[in-house]
Formats: C-alpha cells, structure tokens, sequence
C-alpha cells in the first residue's frame, strides 16, 4: 500500500536521532513560549528561523512544526491552571478547564487535554497523509490563472478569519502585498518602492516584519495593562493529581474527543483556518449537545476535551495546504512557506515528488512530536508552572534583546534592527487602530508569488482579464472567495439596518 | 452621518500609504495587462489600497470597542529607543555593553524602576545572551567596544 510505504518513509526520516532531537527541541521551546506570557508561536518560530538556516531544510521544518503544536500545549496548560490562555486556540479551554481546577480537578483536564490532542495529532498525521497526495495532483494541473485565483481565496480566506472590520482586514492585505514588492522586480531588475535605501535591494526580510508586528508591539502592548495577579491553582497544597480519572471522566470525555477531532481537521483544512477555528466551533457543538448545557462553563470535561482536540486537530491539517498548494493558510504557516524559501525549496505540489523525505519526514514528526509532548510534558507540568510565577518586567526586556539580537543574525546587519524597530511602532499602531497585523503577513508573503501569477496568466491570455473567469477551476475557485466575503458582510449589512432602523 | 475618529485615523494611515507608493512608484514603466511592467502591480495595489484607505475612514464602528486611542507612551517610546540604541550601539560598543544599555533602557517601560533589579537583570540577560548566542550559536557580533 502506497500509503503505509510513505507513512514508514517518513518513520525513517522522523525517527532519526538528530530529527527527534530537534523535534523535541521544537516542542520543548514551543511549550515554554505558550506557557509563557508575551511571545506568541509567530513571533518566536521567526526568531528561531535565522538559527536553522545552517540546519537540514527537514530538520528545520521538523522543529519549527514542534514549535507550532508545543505552543499550542503550553497555550492549554495555562489555560487551565491560571484562566490565562497562552494562544488564542486555548481560550475556550480556559473557560471549564479553569472551572475544573478551581474544583481540585486540574489533574484531569490536564490528563483530558494531553490524551484528547495526542488522539487529535494521530487522527491528523494520518488525514494529512491521506489526503495531501490527491491534492497535490489535482495542484499540478493548475495553471497561472487557478494558483492567482487560489491566493485570492487565501487572502480573502485570512480576512474573513480576522477579528474586527472586514474593509481594515481587507486594506491590511493589500498593504502587506505592497511591502512584499519592496526590493528588485525579478522580471525587469528594476528597483521597487525602495526608498533608495540599498538595503532594501534585496527586500524586506520575513524575520523583521514578523518581529516587528508580533514580537515587538506584542511586548508594549503587555505593558499597556499592570501586571496582573495570577491564581494558580493545581489542586491546593497538595500534590497535582494525574490519574484521577474516573470511568464517568471518559465516558464524557471520549465521545467529545471524537467531535472534536472531526470538527477540528475539517476546519483546519479550509484556507484560513487553523487551530483557533476548530476549537471555538467544538465547545459550542460540545454545549449544544450536552443533555445538561448549564454544566458548562462550571467545569464539564466535554469542554476540555472537545476545544483541546479540535485545535490540535487543526494545528495539524492546516498544514495540508501549505504542503500541497504552497498555500499559506495563516500566518504560521505563511512562516513555514518563508522557511521553505529560504532552504531553496519551492512549497507546493511538487514537493512531494522532488523532497519525499522532506515532506513525509516531517509529518511523520508531528505524530513522534505530540507523543513527546504527553510523554515528557505531563511530568514536566510542575516545571511549567512555576515559570508562570515570573514576572513579565523580568522576562520583557530578555525578550526584546533576543528579538534583537536574532534579526541582526539574519544577515548580521544593524539596519534590519532598526526595521524591525519600525515595524514594532507600526505594529502598535495597528492594534490601536483595531487593525489585525496577520492578514498583513499572509499578504506580504503572498504579494511577490501572486504578482508572478498575474502576470503570468495576463500574458498567456494576451492581456485579456476574463482568463480568470473562464476557466472552470480558477472561476470556481473565485466564487468560493466571493461568497466567503458575502457571507461575512451579509451579517454586518444586517446589523448596520438595525442600527439605522433604532436611529428612527 | 458620524465618522468616527479611529477609523478616520486607520484610513488616513492606508491612503497616505497608498499614495507614498504610488509616488515612490511614479517612474516605473507600467506596461501593458498582456507585458506588465515593474510599475503595473505597484500602482494596481496603491490605488486599490487608496480605495479601500477612503472606505475605512467613513465606516461606523460596532460600539463596544475602544473609544478612545490610549497610547501608552511610555513603553512605546523606551522600547523603540532601546532597540533603536542597539543598532546604533553595537558596532561601537559590542554585545556585552550595548545589551546593558538596552536592558537599562527597556526597563523605564515600567513606572516602577528599581536600580538595583535593573542593574542584576541587565548582567544577567547581557551574558546570558552573549554567551548563548555568540559562542553557542555562533552568531558574528562584535563583543568589546571598538578601539580607535
């Protein structure tokens, strides 16, 4: 079978010493930034991709993967031990994780959450492995016009998933477009939007846009608000109980894992989607088939274990577009895609055939990565707790030194660090604004690729736009992105005639 | 109609990005759909960019948000100062020193300064650092001052 003989293909790379080692790395630093306040996924797998450039490109990708899903554990961890969810994916988790632990059972959700996210990755591992290979077929026959058309739903895909107003999010992309041009045409050679700064030549580094938009405002921003105090709560003085888990626990648990699960990698698919998704849909199926909904929000288990799964679940599909379409589905994976670049490969669907290993070595990983995660994290949760108690005005200024520090290692220059200081204003400007910097990123990603596409597809037609339109899969793919947009402004439209109807 | 300030303030921000492209992209040859030019995206996206700058302006916001801009000045400024004077610092002073600095500075974020946290911190994190990234990493930076 095909399949088993790529899955032990990709055994064999993944269960290498050096690979699990890194992979482990992965998920160990990951863990740590999800627990830890002030530095999300983005900002560090940035950080840390100037650090792997002398790595194996498999390598690379193998820990900055475990970097993904161990933030994502970490997220949950903290979740529910302090109500303080540490990525976005979690915080549906913390609302009857935290109820749990407030009532002695921190123990059990976090054996619920381990379990039900293992359970999640291996169900993942092996949907991705099932189905990247026809996608990735059916990918190779796109021309120009369907790869412009598939970023279109890509970008339109990151603005409907952007909290707050459609038209900023919108606005947002185009201007991440207009920075991904910045440096020479690679058609014409000319010089674009530089500025005339000749550091600019070469455009502007992926690392810096991301440190500055995610590491640097994300740090002033924390120092908006005091510090808060934290309760942590693992149960009292004594001891955190692991195994208390009681038949009734799985009764409930195990069905919720199995919606999750599916829900979950359904959504992670989708352009767009991802983690956050996943989990938010899961706790409301989860609470609207409860027989008892008033138990959630008090500490039912389905709440733990339905969101944990769905994200982890998530985490791991999402992949499956930036694998076979090079498709960056948000702005993680639109890191992954600037990883791959860097290494000299080109995401997409070719990958497979000219990188086997790569591709299969690395999701192959992710499965080895999430058992490394229950297997070393549950004894480590002691440790993880007891990072919660530092303070954020010891931690920020360490953060901003390695931010520093890793962008002038990209090409040992001080300019990239005042870029990036740059950014960091615009960042906080942005989130003053109500702007969301990720549609932004895919954008500024996407905007060299997609200009090529244009411009490819314009050409072939001899200039005739309709090209788009005509031809069944890119058409196909376009009204998919109209009546994503539609959908989306359909409610807004609504609830502006509300608001002018009560002017009345 | 009312127009609210943040959005007036977030469309500003994207036209007036809009049109610095547009201007910095003034003497690229455009070129026909069928042979784009380099200056045919650029200028496509500024006016798109324009467009939608103008659009952000007039919208309402759902009410709910924030009202008004709190700027938080303070961390604002000490971080991009401090990671301003890293850049300007490192080639003359090297990691070990310009990292005490930043540190030192980063810490005003805070309304309560203590010297003495800063001092202890600002040694930690300037030989951790080094040493992770200069000898562990083997990242090329400069370590002492520059003589002469």
């Amino acid at each position: 079978m095909e399949l088993l003989n790529n899955l032990s293909l990709g055994f064999s790379v993944a269960l290498s010493i050096k690979n699990v080692l890194y992979c482990f790395l992965g998920a160990l630093i990951g863990t740590l930034v999800g627990v830890l306040p002030g530095l999300g996924p983005v900002a560090t797998i940035a950080l840390l991709l100037p650090l792997t450039y002398s790595l194996e490109p498999t390598t690379a990708l193998i820990m900055l993967a475990g970097i993904y899903y161990g933030a994502q554990y970490g997220g949950s961890t903290t979740a529910i031990l302090v109500n303080l969810p540490g990525e976005t994916s979690s915080v549906v988790t913390a609302i009857d994780g935290y109820q749990m632990a407030r009532r002695g059972r921190a123990g059990t959700a976090l054996l619920t959450a381990a379990l039900g996210s293992f359970f999640a990755g291996t169900v993942g591992t092996l949907l991705i492995a099932a189905f990247a290979p026809p996608l990735a077929k059916l990918a190779l026959t796109f021309g120009p016009a369907e790869y412009f058309a598939l970023m279109v739903v890509g970008l339109i895909a990151a603005v409907v998933m952007a909290r707050g107003s459609i038209i900023k999010a919108i606005a947002m992309v185009i201007l991440g477009l207009l920075l991904g041009l910045v440096g020479t045409d690679v058609q014409s050679g000319a010089e674009r939007l530089t500025l005339g700064i000749p550091e600019l030549m070469d455009g502007i580094d992926f690392v810096v846009v991301a440190m500055g938009l995610f590491g640097i405002a994300e740090i002033i921003k924390n120092l908006e608000s005091r510090e808060e105090q934290r309760e942590v709560f693992t149960g009292g003085k004594q001891k955190l109980k692991l195994w208390n888990f009681t038949r009734e626990d799985f009764r409930l648990a195990w069905p919720a894992t199995l919606r999750g699960t599916a829900l979950g990698s359904a959504l992670g698919i989708l352009p767009g989607g991802g983690a956050v998704l996943g989990s938010f849909a899961s706790y409301m199926l989860e609470k609207k088939i409860a027989r008892d909904p008033s138990r959630f929000g008090n500490g039912a288990i389905e709440g733990v274990a339905g969101p944990e799964s769905a994200n982890n679940a998530g985490a791991q599909t999402s992949f499956i577009p930036m694998l076979t379409l090079g498709l960056p589905a948000n702005a993680i994976m639109a890191i992954m895609v600037g990883a791959l670049t860097i290494h000299n490969i080109q995401p997409g669907p070719q990958i497979m055939s000219s990188n086997p290993s790569l591709f299969w070595g690395l999701i192959a990983s992710m499965w080895v990565g999430n058992l490394l995660l229950v297997i070393l994290n549950l004894p480590l949760i002691g440790i993880w707790v007891k990072l919660l108690s530092v303070k954020y005005r010891i931690l920020y200024p360490a953060i901003l030194a390695i931010c520093a520090i890793g962008v002038y290692s990209v090409s040992n220059s001080t300019f990239l660090v005042l870029l990036m200081a740059v950014f960091g204003v615009l960042g906080y400007a942005f989130s003053k604004l109500g702007c969301e910097p990720a549609p932004l990123l895919l954008g500024f990603v996407l905007g060299p690729m997609m200009e090529e596409y244009l411009r490819r597809a314009l050409t072939l037609s001899r200039g005739d736009p309709t090209v788009f339109v005509t031809r069944p899969l890119s058409a196909a793919l376009l009204a998919v992105a109209v009546v994503m947009l539609v959908a989306m402004m359909a409610p807004m439209w609504a609830r502006r005639r509300e608001e002018a109807f009560q002017e009345d | 109609m009312k127009i609210d300030r943040i959005n007036l303030i977030s469309g500003a921000m994207f036209a007036a990005f809009g049109v610095l492209a547009l201007v910095l992209a003034s003497d690229l040859p455009t070129g026909r759909a069928a042979n784009m030019g380099a200056g045919y995206f650029p200028r496509v996206l500024s006016f798109l960019l324009i467009g939608f700058g103008v659009l952000v302006a007039f919208t309402t916001r759902p009410p709910g948000g924030d009202e008004e801009l709190h700027i938080a000045w303070r961390p604002l400024i000490s971080l991009t100062l401090a990671t301003v004077l890293f850049a300007v610092l490192l080639p003359l002073l090297g990691v070990l020193l310009t990292l005490l600095v930043m540190c030192a500075v980063s810490r005003v974020a805070r309304p309560e300064y203590s010297w003495r946290e800063t001092a202890v911190l600002s040694v930690c994190i300037a030989l951790l650092c080094a040493l992770i990234f200069h000898y562990g990493l083997g990242v090329q930076m400069p370590m002492w001052p520059a003589l002469g």
